[in-house]
């Protein structure tokens, strides 16, 4: 602290979730709010096309005029909004409400549909509610800990140092096509072909049943369905297992064999499952396992997604988009009478179906139907998959509005208005992680220029687009705090019980459900201790598909496969944050480059450091080689961070989750000419 | 409708803009908790990371690091930054890689590296003013920054890639081990900060060290070697390192700061030196105007080098205390004798300028003999730092050139000696130094890494170099035979001069620069 504002940042060694550590992201993260990229006022494109500060009143006004006129020409399709994971709770069910009950919007998405969409449908169709049913104390409780495409040594590196914590002598598997620096820390790695998994994972539940191996009476009292998938996955031997993934039979029994032997097992995933053509299935096969061998509501155990934004959970409850704000369904009449009454909303404001999802909304820009886009926090025109098409598509907006921290994202540049916002560190209001616990995030530094929190920008909106009444009680963070967590009053993910802010400091964060009444308060809590899902039956449901061929196949034209990822761990998504650091910038590559395995580099003349041509049917782009046997023959990688990655890769979704599949398309590389 | 929001919410613009200056959250209660927690011992436990008894004689402190613990998180990197206080772009620790870029199989470590507190410095070694310090208590090797004059020798003689020049600050700084926070029993910021506990204090035995260190022992592959500086940093693995491993970055080709201040010094003194050298060979025959002038231009290029030899310092009023470190700084004795140098080639250029004082007669051999010790000093001190490409026989025999290049180019310029028996000298002391040059990027037959930068991406300056050198030599030949011979002659020897200091340019641009396995970059 100096002159009442933070200078520094130390890491508070009595939360639970990061135990007084920190990494390279958290170290920097008051440093990359003091960056002259920074919009620190409202910009306007004037008719020449150049940015042109204007005074809040004119951003306000101009914003509710322009989006008025375009929904009063075209029609209540013609607006939507992009939201995040990265505002607070507070914020993101400010933009839900406003967006939805008040202006009438009817299509808003968030980005997470691109991290845990996927998750979020797996949990919801197959425990009923969209439930992670973890504490990260369970990563130092696990005798055996599976990690799914995901690489948390570097995505992660506050979550492996809990796995580094555990006492258990752990056997640490990791499934994943590259040798991340997690499988350089495993003890097992299994390196099967890219997006093979559910193949796996159907052949592991076949020799898991086979070898009698599955908890009998948790099955029969909280699984439902599981006669039907024993059927199903018998068509999965050993034999057509080992050949469509790669592994070799005794890589698989001896997988299957530390699965079957382990006490407690936790299955972990991130963005190699929930970013796949099939990843909702894939996530629920995951799911599988964890139920038919009883590995869940108990210590060290769990099928377990994690999340990479601060407040993805919260998004996922809280938002208004995918599902009604507080854990509802936009679907169901009694819930939305429910909403009606506890917001003081009118119901026929409530629509009764959520809207189009964001690749949606894009395709709906690009045929000239929604002409009034508003972005928040999130950096489209980078993290879009196949992110040329979607620059041609915004082409087509009458009025793009871009709020952001700063004013030089890819997106931003694009922008018809920028509204300047304050980042974290700058305002109040809660997170919620992926362990299901809700955090504060406090202000610290003022934000620069005339920035405004979020919260306070969708404020100022309302006001200026008038006669929303239900909103007049919503006059600060912790006001609206109080409001959604009475609104989630019977719901599994109710935190009536929290009285306030003062509550969620002195519990170092709580984990949901908290309902008051004499209800759990333990700092680390698991669901489903009672074998009790959500359902109506109370039981979770066993959910599976075959799998389904790859939307794009290497072939002779395009030889290699192309994985993405994340980088370093002084990266961070479209790095609108962690570029702004001159030590982060040491600490990562400047320029992209590309994985490819030693094999193949000498086949193509490549050495490290070579500059190479990338193609893909989309787009061609240039990157440098970096040689490592990290990556198997066949495959290449780039990190997701530079901003051509993007144009190379294919849109394809999953059609339960509708999240795109990043992880995989088909490319051919050459090595670049010397000029 | 635009009425309804004019008068009012400009009041709530003004409003929301106050609340955002206001810092509601009483930061200091936030703080005053965190330092009453950590009163309670709620922080984590670092006994067992730190020694918890001071070395004995004869022993240190050194870094442990437990390699299958290191996940390459960075997370130290970015603590050490930001409790220590740095400035925005400086780093005291690093974390690199070994890769497999051979056969089949996949395997990756990551290296976090910093100060080795070695037990025999070289930084501290090398320094000319003493500014290093090696705790008599823990071994731990100081900079004291205050006593620093940015020399930067350190920076060319760690192996490491450690200290670090900050010319904000125009001094070197680097890793202390936190020595502050270990006096007060805190582990340091990299061992506190570290996530899976990888990092480690331990007491290491001196001699047991040295006794352990062989000629071909690294900290890790493709480390430096060893036993230049015993470092005392140990790394641990359960898994063996394969030898053959490479560092992530060793496919990138790192051209070296030109360090111009230091070009210039080192080719005009040697330039001005061989201008006395050829007045001293050819005895009394020199005389009058043509004396003082060649005096006088060698003692303008002398003194031109030594003054900017002075830029190079981030701290150039404290270069007066560059003798200190006399008993062990080739750079010290350096300093030391070019001073000398300066002394009586000041007293034969007022001689031949006809001033004469007590030491006169005799000052232009002690001149040529003082400035031939003093060139010899600048070869050893860069043959000092162990770089290959600045190994003694090569570096010196270039020096020695580019001093017979400025006596004859000046010699035939000013027509102290002339006709071909002087050009044909010129040319042949231009071809042996080719060749050495040439020579100099390769051991033994083979190419050095310096070769690829000179060829690669420094190959316009090694051409420049080239089409110098041979104009010069043209234009000075040319000058005795040519109407208007004074121009082609002064053309010559710019051009000729100029070659030296691109090559001298390329000495330091191209250098090999040890290092510890950084990143892909």
């Amino acid at each position: 602290m100096k002159n009442g504002e933070g200078v520094n940042v130390s890491a508070d060694p009595d939360y639970p979730v990061n135990r007084g550590l920190a990494c390279p992201k958290g170290w920097e993260s008051l440093s990359v709010l003091d960056s002259p990229e920074r919009a620190t006022e409202p910009l306007l494109r004037d008719s020449n096309g150049s940015m042109q500060r204007v005074d809040w009143d004119r951003a306000a006004r101009t914003l509710v005029d322009r989006f008025k006129s375009i929904q009063a020409t075209y029609g209540p399709d013609s607006l939507a909004w992009l939201g995040t994971g990265q505002i607070t709770v507070e914020e993101l069910a400010y933009l839900g409400a406003l967006g939805r009950f008040g202006m009438g919007v009817r299509h808003g998405d968030g980005n997470t549909r691109q991290c845990m969409a996927t998750a979020a449908v797996a949990y919801k169709q197959s425990f009923g509610f969209d439930a992670p049913p973890y504490t990260y104390q369970d990563f130092e409780e696990s005798d055996v800990l599976v990690f799914v495409g995901a690489n948390p040594c570097i995505a992660h590196p506050i979550m492996w140092q809990r796995v580094m914590r555990n006492r258990n002598n752990p056997e640490i598997i990791v499934l994943d096509p590259r040798a991340t620096e997690t499988a350089a820390s495993a003890t097992q790695h299994c390196a099967l072909n890219p997006k093979s998994d559910l193949c796996l994972f159907y052949g592991i539940a076949r020799a898991i049943i086979e070898r009698g191996a599955i908890d009998d009476d948790f099955i029969a009292d909280s699984v439902d369905g599981y006669r039907e998938y024993a059927e199903f996955v018998q068509e999965f031997d050993r034999e057509r297992v080992a050949s469509e993934t790669g592994l070799s039979i005794v890589e698989f029994d001896r997988l299957v064999n530390t699965i079957v032997r382990g006490r407690r097992v936790s299955f972990w995933w991130t963005m190699g499952v929930n970013q796949s053509h099939e990843g909702v299935r894939l996530a629920q096969s995951i799911i599988n396992l964890a139920l038919i061998t009883g590995n869940i509501g108990r210590p060290g155990t769990g099928a377990n997604s994690i999340t990479g934004q601060c407040n993805a959970m919260g998004s996922r409850l809280f938002s208004n988009t995918s599902s009604l704000i507080g854990g509802y369904d936009f679907s169901n009449p009694d819930h939305r009478s429910l909403v009606s009454e506890r917001l003081s909303v009118d119901v026929s404001k409530i629509p009764a179906e959520p809207g189009w999802a964001y690749d949606q909304i894009i395709e709906q820009i690009e045929s000239g139907v929604v002409k009034g886009l508003w972005i928040v926090a999130t950096n489209t025109a980078h993290s879009w998959i196949g992110s040329d098409r979607l620059k041609r598509a915004f082409e087509k907006l009458e009025f793009l509005v871009v709020q952001d921290m700063y004013h030089s994202t890819e997106t931003a540049t694009l922008a018809d208005l920028v509204l300047p916002a304050a980042g974290w560190g700058e305002k109040e209001g809660t997170f919620i992680n992926s362990e299901r616990r809700i955090g504060r995030a406090r202000k610290v530094k003022r934000a620069p220029g005339v920035a405004l929190a979020d919260f306070n920008i969708f404020r100022l909106v309302a006001r200026y687009w008038g006669g929303l009444s239900f909103l007049e009680k919503w006059d600060s963070p912790e006001a609206v705090f109080r409001i959604l967590a009475n609104l989630t009053k019977g719901r599994p993910c109710d935190i009536s019980g929290i009285s306030g802010y003062s509550a969620l400091e002195q519990n170092s964060g709580i984990q949901w459900p908290y309902t008051g009444r004499d209800c759990d308060r333990r700092v680390q809590r698991r669901l489903f201790e009672d074998g009790r899902f959500y359902h109506v039956d109370g039981k979770a449901k066993l959910l599976y598909e075959r799998p389904k061929s790859l939307p794009e196949t290497v072939d002779e034209a395009f030889p290699f496969a192309l994985l993405t990822g994340r980088g370093t761990s002084a990266q961070w998504h479209t790095q609108t944050r962690t570029s702004r650091s001159e030590v982060l910038r040491k600490l990562y590559p400047k320029n992209l480059y590309m994985e490819i395995n030693p094999r193949d580099a000498k086949a193509l003349g490549i050495a490290s450091g070579s500059l190479v041509e990338i193609r893909s049917r989309r787009a061609t782009i240039t990157a440098s080689a970096m040689v490592t046997s990290a990556v198997r023959p066949g495959h290449v990688f780039l990190p997701m961070h530079y901003g051509s990655t993007n144009k190379l890769t294919l849109p394809s979704f999953d059609p339960h989750s509708r999240q795109p599949s990043y992880k995989h398309c088909a490319v051919s590389i050459r090595k670049h000419d010397e000029h | 409708m635009k009425d309804i929001y004019e008068s009012s919410d400009k009041t709530l613009i003004d409003q929301l803009l106050e609340e955002q200056k206001a810092i509601e959250t009483p930061v200091g209660r936030l703080a005053d908790d965190a330092n009453r927690r950590s009163e309670f011992g709620g922080g984590r436990i670092y006994q067992s990371l730190i020694p918890t008894t001071v070395p004995a004689a004869g022993s240190q402190y050194g870094f442990e690091i437990d390699l299958d613990r290191c996940s390459g998180c960075k997370g130290c990197v970015t603590a050490c930054h930001s409790l220590n206080g740095l400035d925005e772009s400086e780093t005291w620790r690093d974390v690199g890689a070994l890769v497999e870029t051979e056969g089949a199989s996949s395997f990756q470590q990551t290296i976090t590296t910093a100060c080795h507190h070695c037990v025999d410095p070289a930084c501290l070694n090398g320094c000319p003013v003493n500014a290093y310090e090696k705790d008599a208590l823990t071994g731990i090797v100081l900079h004291l920054d205050d006593q620093c004059i940015g020399c930067q020798y350190c920076v060319l003689k760690c192996p490491y890639d450690v200290p670090k020049y900050n010319a904000d600050r125009g001094i070197v700084r680097k890793c202390d081990m936190c020595y502050s926070r270990l006096s007060n029993g805190e582990a340091p910021a990299c061992v506190d900060a570290c996530p899976h506990e990888a990092i480690k204090i331990v007491v290491v035995d001196q001699s047991e060290l040295r006794a352990a260190t062989g000629i071909d022992t690294r900290l890790v592959p493709s480390s430096p070697k060893s036993e230049y500086t015993l470092p005392a940093t140990t790394y641990t693995s359960k898994r063996p390192l394969n030898k053959g491993l490479e560092a992530a970055d060793a496919g990138s080709t790192r051209v070296q700061p030109a360090h111009w201040p230091l070009v210039f010094m080192l080719a005009l003194t040697q330039l001005g030196c061989g201008g006395y050298a050829v007045l001293w060979a050819l005895g009394d025959s020199p005389s009058g105007l043509r004396l003082a002038v060649v005096s006088g231009v060698s003692w303008l290029l002398l003194h031109s080098g030594l003054i900017a030899s002075v830029a190079h310092l981030g701290r150039p009023l404290k270069a007066w205390r560059v003798f200190l470190g006399l008993g062990k700084s080739w750079l010290s004795r350096e300093a030391v004798v070019f001073g000398a140098v300066s002394l009586s080639a000041s007293l034969a250029t007022l001689g031949a300028f006809g001033f004469t004082f007590p030491g006169t007669k005799g000052s232009l051999a002690a001149t040529v003999f003082l400035g031939l010790l003093a060139i010899f000093c600048s070869a050893y001190l860069y043959h000092d730092t162990r770089r290959v490409y600045w190994r003694l026989p090569t570096t010196l025999a270039k020096f020695t050139c580019t001093t017979a290049i400025g006596g004859i180019a000046l010699a035939l310029l000013f027509d102290l000696a002339t006709g071909i028996a002087t050009i044909g000298l010129l040319v042949s002391v231009a071809v042996v130094k080719m060749w050495i040059e040439r020579a100099s990027l390769r051991r033994q037959g083979v190419p050095l890494p310096s070769s690829q930068l000179v060829f690669g991406p420094l190959r316009s300056i090694w051409r420049g170099r080239l089409a110098l050198m041979a104009i010069g030599i043209a234009a000075l030949s040319l000058s005795s035979f040519v109407p208007a011979g004074v121009a082609w002659g002064v053309a010559g020897v710019m051009a000729l001069f100029s070659g030296e200091i691109l090559e001298r340019a390329l000495f330091f641009k191209a250098v090999d620069a040890p290092k510890m396995p950084g990143g892909f970059n």
